[in-house]
């Protein structure tokens, strides 16, 4: 029996949220789902991986909200 | 998209169960949506967007136990706090400058001689015709001067002073 894998996107503005918080955030949610960061006409795009669809979809959640209050902390989106 | 009931046209459900809320850049600058979202971020999931036309979009999700309406109008209340902030900050901004320099030029510290020796003291700086900003003294002296002073002879076609008797 083979189990599917639920996958969910998540398109991250790049004036808004600074590489290297979605790189914080993404190297912290690693360890609970695979995430897996890319590049694509100013997005920062990052996918969750997961065999839970609605764990994948909380994941991508949490590491949204990390990215978006790392990128206001460091003052990158007030650019 | 379909509006959310009781609120502005923009703000629009989702059909994965958030709203997006289009906040305008002529009316929500960008440091008053990072302010109001980055409050939200323990009640809901946020998300923000810009668009073509440099206005953000606010997408969200309530996290387990609040509702999409009660975070959708913190966020509204958020958004106008900001708002009021961010005016407020600009119009103080002359004045919170204005004594930060006086802060620190004070903290330069004491003026050197040379300084001094430069110093135009010889400027008086103010134009002063009612005498109100003179010292006691140099109004006295003053006062002093314009009593032993002869008057002017109203004729004008007089001779001066040392011809007469």
């Amino acid at each position: 029996m083979s189990s599917s894998i639920s996958e969910t996107s998540l398109r991250l503005h790049g004036d808004i949220y600074s590489e290297a918080s979605v790189k914080a955030a993404v190297a912290v949610f690693t360890e609970h789902s695979t995430v897996r960061m890319s590049q694509d006409a100013g997005y920062w795009v990052v996918t969750v991986e997961d065999e839970d669809p609605e764990r994948a979809r909380l994941v991508a959640h949490e590491l949204g909200n990390m990215a978006l209050g790392l990128s206001i902390d460091a003052g990158v989106a007030a650019r | 998209m379909t509006a959310l009931r009781g609120f502005p046209n923009s703000y629009s459900l989702r059909d994965d169960g958030g709203v997006d809320v289009l906040c305008h850049a002529r009316i929500y600058p960008a440091e008053a949506v990072f302010s109001a979202t980055y409050a939200l971020l323990d009640r809901s999931y946020v998300r923000l967007d810009r668009d073509e036309d440099g206005n953000h979009i606010v997408e969200l999700h309530p996290r387990e136990g609040e509702t999409l309406r009660e975070v959708v109008g913190s966020l509204t209340n958020e958004l106008l706090s900001a708002v009021c902030r961010t005016h407020l900050h600009q119009r103080k901004e002359v004045l919170l400058e204005s004594v930060t320099l006086a802060a620190m030029s004070g903290a330069v510290g004491r003026p050197s001689l040379d300084d001094l020796e430069d110093f135009d003291f010889s400027d008086g700086g103010l134009d002063d015709p009612l005498l109100i900003a003179t010292s006691w003294e140099e109004k006295y002296e003053r006062s002093k001067a314009l009593a032993t002073e002869p008057e002017p002879e109203s004729d004008a076609g007089s001779e001066p002073d040392e011809e007469s008797p």
